[in-house]
Order: structure tokens, then C-alpha cells, then sequence
């Protein structure tokens, strides 16, 4: 029995979640591998593989790194890549607050502002030669000037009542419940215990309790294709050649793209789903399981 | 001016100007474009005419009358045909931007191999000028495909990649965005398809061609003996009797075919790390190699390299992608952070 083996005898006592060092650890004493096989195997020190097998991501390198490592150890181990891969990702999400944006670069990417102002700019001049060349810009403004101001009253009148009627009305009973839930009488102490109140709601729709869902797509044709699941997490992302099946899971709804929508056949929860792409393109994008 | 308008209307791109496949990679839309560099060339009355570009030039590779050419403009990753490549640039471009009324004059970022030369660095820029950029701006591929593949290449810690290409393996030590060491060699995916040809033709006799090399490599092909062994059935035309005849091949004899260009790899990632400072050495050896491009898709490519070097070695994910991706994610760093990742 090597060093690893040694360290680790009574570490597999909780079995209730699985985390993807211990799957690993449990399937390489199942084959009866050696941590030193394993070390010869991956070209891995002692050391690492013993921080993988203990979940100790923070002794590894980057997280692209250690998603090889457990991709070639599963290998080695001959066991299904990504059930490991998407317990680790979600474990470690968990531990570092990572949010994976390494893996799919331009996704979150805000436009440019000065790109952005240049468009609005240029609508709006557009905008402008537009009224302009229909000419009810100038008449109006020269003919009836008591009428353009019964509308800007009229407007802010109409917005008062909304903005008297909206925000109001949700705030209250929140504010009501506080007190009792803590029993505290000063009115400075409101503010906090309501967020306290709503807390452990919110750490209720953890995203590592939300349920786990499968989505199966088939590919007929070649296609280019992202999926991601309700929490950001990018399931897939990849060019996928015609003839294959594939099934991926996550937490609902599933944003999927495709490059190539009608070579494409996509099912959830056993139903078929409707591609519907871009007549010009063939591009498609949707939102399964909302 | 004009064209400062018309970039209004135009996305910036990075494209990866491969020799066998040409990658386009648009902020906020991914990938939206991946064919084969091949451009078909009619000659009409001793005038050169675009026939087809990517994948449909690619289905004539071989399957041409007389009077057309399917012909690919890169060589070793760099421009074999200055007009063509311009043409096909053009052409990519274009479809890119199919929807848009205005034509597009998009800002540009075009990987080239890390041991171009100013002549080839040039005449690629003045290619993609040509074809319609506003501004161009060269990345070396190794970078791309590190920043791709999500490597920590801005921290103080040496990172290495090795990007299998079609007709080049760059192979680089990066470190603080930039490149420390690098080196590259002319074998690639098309040496692959060769030597299974010159493999058929010595063993049975026939000749086949280049699509038909390169679905063997990609079904059967392997870079490590593995217990499985895996067959697959083939025509060519056989040289003594003139006809076409079937044989099956198996992964292990393609094995035995492929180790002369693998070995041309082997040897040069262990030069690089014969040649990495000591201190990088060191962060390599804990932290890995990572395989990105279509070679590092061949079955085994990684046992093969640990095999060799003892080192931990990883496939990237979506290794066909990651120059592609890292051009595109390096415009959006230096867009934000005014960071220099690209070449001179």
C-alpha cells in the first residue's frame, strides 16, 4: 500500500455526497491500482495526486489543469469522463467561487461603450432625419403649443400615479414581518433582520441544491453547439460531428445554441423539442426546460 | 472615415488562418465559421476565377476536370499563394457578415506560427487588408491557444503548450503574456495523412488520397499502442493492375506509420524543455503540457508525450478551437486592459 493509500484508509466514511476525489480514490481501489501506477500513468507527483484524491484543488495549478488531470485519471480508470468532471466543477465552484468564465471567454462580454454610444448616436440622428423628412417635427412645434403641454402634464401625472402605486406596496409587509421574526423593538434594527429574515431563503435556492436535469441532443448533421445550464455553468461547448448522441446534465432551464439547427434533434424529459432556426443562417437558440 | 463607419457595422474577429482549417471566432457569437483553407480556381481563358471556398472546394480536392484547381494557399501555416489567400480571407469575411447590407471592415486578429518570418508576418497582414480589414493585428498561435485553452499565461508561473496544427507544432514556454521560449517544426496533420499514405502504398500497393488518409488517421488512427485494435476498410487504386481495390487497415500498423512524424514532435517538445529557463522548468514540471489544435486529437497523443517525457500531459478542451478562441479573448484583453499579447 503506497503513502496516499495509507493517508486516506479512513477517509471514506461519508458517502452521502461523493465529491470527484473520492469517486476517483474509491474506483482506483475497486481496479486494485496503486497510487504509484497511477503517478506513472498521469505523469503526476505524489503530491498531486494526492491533493486531486483529497479534493485539495488550492495545492494544484489552474482549474484547466486539474480538469485534464481528472480526465486522463478517468481514463486510466476507464469510467465515464463527465460525471466526475460535473461534480467537480460544481464542488468546485463551491469552494472557490470560481465562475468558470475561463473556459468560455467571450460569453459575459460587455459591448464596448464607445462602440455603444457611436450606435446610439448614429440611431439617433437617423431618428432625427426621419421626423424631420416626414415633417411633423416643425408643425407641431410651431401650431399648438398648449396642447404638447397638456400632454407633458398629463405624462407626469400618469407617472406619479404609477410610481405612488408600484414600489410601495411589496416593501410593506416585509417590513411588518421583521419584528416579529426578531422580537426587537428599535426601528434602526428593521433594516437588518428583515435581510436576515429573507436570507435563509435565499441560501434555500443554493444552486447546489437545485435539482439536476437531463437534456439529450442528437446530432444528424456537423454543428456547432453551446449549452449551458440556469446557473451560467457551460455544459458544452464544441463542434460536434453528425452521428453523435449525447446527454448532458444540469440545473433547468438549459440555453442552447446551435450552429446548425436543423441537423440537430434535441429531447427533454423524454419529449422532443422544437428547433425553430434561423431561416438565413440555420442558427438556432433556445431556452429548454423553463 | 469611411471605413471607421462601415467597422460600425462590423464585428472584430480572430481568425485562425490554418493550412488545413481556417477558424473564425466573433466577440459574443463563438465560433461562426470553420472550413478547410481550400479555394477551387477555374481557368477561364487564362483568367484565374474563385470556383468554391472551404468546404465545398474541399469536396473537389483530387475530384477536379482540367480546367479547375482545388488548391490550398497556406503551406506550413504560412501563404504559399498571396491572391488566393486573399480571395479565401475575403470570402470568409464576407460570409461572416452575410446578413449585413453595408459591407463589413471588421477589426482583425490573425494567429501566425511563433517562427514567421517579417516577409510571411507581412504578407499576411497585407492579405487581410486586402480583404477588407480596418485594422489587423498578428498574435503568435502558441499564445492564442494557451489564452484559449484557459491557461494562466498573465501569472508569473512558465506554462506549456504545444499546438499540433495542420502543417506546423508550435510548441512555446509562456509566462507574464509572453512568449519565453518557442519553437515550432513543420510536421503536423498533413505529415500524419502522408505517412499513411506512403504506408499504403508500400504495403498494398495502392494509392490513396488525401481525404481518404485523413479519415483513417481520425478513425483509427492512434499515437500509443493501446490493447483495443481497431480496423477499417479502404479503396485506392491499386499501381500494378491500374484498378481500384479494398483493403482493411488496423490502428496498429497506422501506429507503426505515424511514428516517424510523432517522433519529429517528441524531439521537439523535449528540445524546449532541454531549453526552458530552470525556474519555468520546474513550474512545468508540476503544473503539465497542454496539447491544443486538431493533432492533439489523435487517439493516445498524450500517453504518448508523458510516455516520453514523464511530465503530466493534458488534452485541451475543444483543442480544435483554442487558437480561435485565445485570438478573440486577446482582442477583449487588450480592448480592456490595454494588455500586450500580441506579436511585433
Amino acid at each position: 500500500m503506497s503513502e496516499i493509500d495509507k493517508d486516506s484508509v479512513d477517509d471514506d466514511d461519508h458517502k452521502g455526497w461523493e465529491t470527484p476525489g473520492i469517486i476517483l480514490r474509491r474506483v482506483r481501489r475497486e481496479r486494485g491500482l496503486d497510487a504509484d501506477d497511477v503517478c506513472n500513468h498521469l505523469g503526476l507527483t505524489q503530491r498531486a495526486l494526492k491533493a486531486l484524491e483529497a479534493d485539495e484543488y488550492d495545492k494544484l495549478p489552474a482549474a484547466v489543469y486539474v480538469r485534464g488531470y481528472i480526465r486522463r485519471y478517468c481514463d486510466l480508470l476507464d469510467i465515464r469522463v463527465e460525471p466526475v468532471l460535473n461534480c467537480f466543477e460544481s464542488y468546485y465552484l463551491e469552494m472557490s467561487g470560481d465562475t468558470g468564465s475561463s473556459r468560455e471567454p467571450g460569453a459575459a462580454v460587455e459591448l464596448p461603450t464607445a462602440k455603444q454610444a457611436m450606435l446610439l448616436l448614429l440611431t439617433l440622428i437617423l431618428a432625427a432625419l426621419v421626423l424631420w423628412a416626414a415633417g411633423g417635427w416643425s408643425k407641431e412645434g410651431s401650431g399648438d403649443g398648449a396642447s404638447t403641454k397638456d400632454a407633458g402634464s398629463l405624462s407626469a401625472a400618469d407617472v406619479s400615479s404609477i410610481a405612488g402605486i408600484a414600489p410601495e406596496k411589496p416593501q410593506q409587509p416585509t417590513v411588518e414581518q421583521s419584528p416579529a421574526v426578531t422580537g426587537d423593538d428599535t426601528s434602526a434594527d428593521y433594516g437588518p433582520s428583515a435581510a436576515d429574515a429573507v436570507e435563509p431563503d435565499n441560501t434555500e435556492a443554493n444552486p447546489a441544491v437545485v435539482e439536476q436535469t437531463e437534456i439529450q441532443l442528437h446530432f444528424v448533421h456537423d454543428s456547432w453547439v453551446e449549452v449551458s445550464d440556469s446557473r451560467g455553468k457551460m455544459l458544452l461547448v464544441n463542434l460536434q460531428k453528425a452521428g453523435t448522441e449525447l446527454s448532458l446534465a444540469g440545473a433547468p432551464p438549459f440555453d442552447v445554441r446551435l450552429g446548425y439547427g436543423p441537423g440537430v434533434t434535441i429531447s427533454y424529459q423524454g419529449r422532443p423539442v422544437a428547433i425553430n432556426s434561423d431561416s438565413g443562417t440555420y442558427a438556432a437558440r433556445l431556452l429548454v426546460g423553463k | 472615415m469611411f471605413k471607421r463607419l462601415r467597422g460600425m457595422f462590423s464585428n472584430d474577429m480572430s481568425i485562425d488562418l490554418g493550412t488545413a482549417n481556417t477558424l473564425i471566432y466573433v466577440r459574443e457569437k463563438g465560433i461562426v465559421l470553420n472550413e478547410p483553407s481550400v479555394v477551387a480556381i477555374r481557368n477561364h481563358h487564362g483568367q484565374k476565377i474563385v470556383e468554391a471556398v472551404g468546404v465545398e472546394a474541399k469536396r473537389m480536392l483530387g475530384r477536379t476536370p482540367g480546367n479547375i484547381t482545388a488548391i490550398r494557399p497556406l503551406k506550413d501555416g504560412v501563404i504559399a499563394d498571396f491572391q488566393v489567400t486573399e480571395k479565401m480571407l475575403q470570402h470568409f469575411i464576407k460570409k461572416v457578415h452575410s446578413h449585413s447590407i453595408i459591407p463589413p471592415s471588421p477589426r482583425v486578429l490573425i494567429c501566425v506560427p511563433c517562427l514567421a518570418t517579417e516577409v510571411e508576418k507581412r504578407a499576411i497582414r497585407e492579405s487581410a487588408y486586402s480583404a477588407g480589414a480596418r485594422e489587423v493585428f498578428l498574435i503568435e498561435e502558441p499564445m492564442a491557444a494557451a489564452i484559449g485553452a484557459g491557461m494562466p499565461v498573465e501569472e508569473a508561473c512558465g506554462s506549456m503548450v504545444v499546438d499540433i496544427g495542420g502543417g506546423t507544432t508550435e510548441i512555446a514556454i509562456l509566462s507574464l503574456n509572453g512568449v519565453v521560449y518557442s519553437d515550432s517544426v513543420r510536421t503536423g496533420g498533413d505529415r500524419f495523412d502522408e505517412a499513411i499514405s506512403n504506408h499504403v502504398r508500400r504495403k498494398f500497393g495502392s494509392v490513396i488520397g488525401d481525404t481518404t488518409a485523413e479519415r483513417i488517421k481520425m478513425e483509427i488512427g492512434s499515437a500509443y499502442p493501446s490493447k483495443e485494435v481497431r480496423e477499417i476498410d479502404v479503396r485506392g487504386r491499386n499501381l500494378a493492375e491500374g484498378v481500384p481495390k479494398s483493403f482493411t487497415l488496423n490502428s496498429d500498423e497506422i501506429l507503426e506509420a505515424l511514428q516517424e512524424p510523432l517522433a519529429v514532435i517528441v524531439q521537439a517538445v523535449k528540445r524546449v524543455l532541454e531549453q526552458s529557463p530552470p525556474e519555468l522548468a520546474s513550474d512545468i514540471a508540476e503544473t503539465g503540457i497542454v496539447i491544443t489544435g486538431g493533432g492533439a486529437l489523435l487517439r493516445d497523443i498524450d500517453r504518448l508525450l508523458t510516455h516520453e517525457t514523464g511530465l503530466p500531459v493534458i488534452v485541451a478542451e475543444d483543442s480544435l478551437t483554442c487558437v480561435a478562441r485565445g485570438g478573440g479573448k486577446a482582442l477583449e484583453m487588450m480592448d480592456k486592459r490595454n494588455l500586450d499579447v500580441l506579436a511585433p
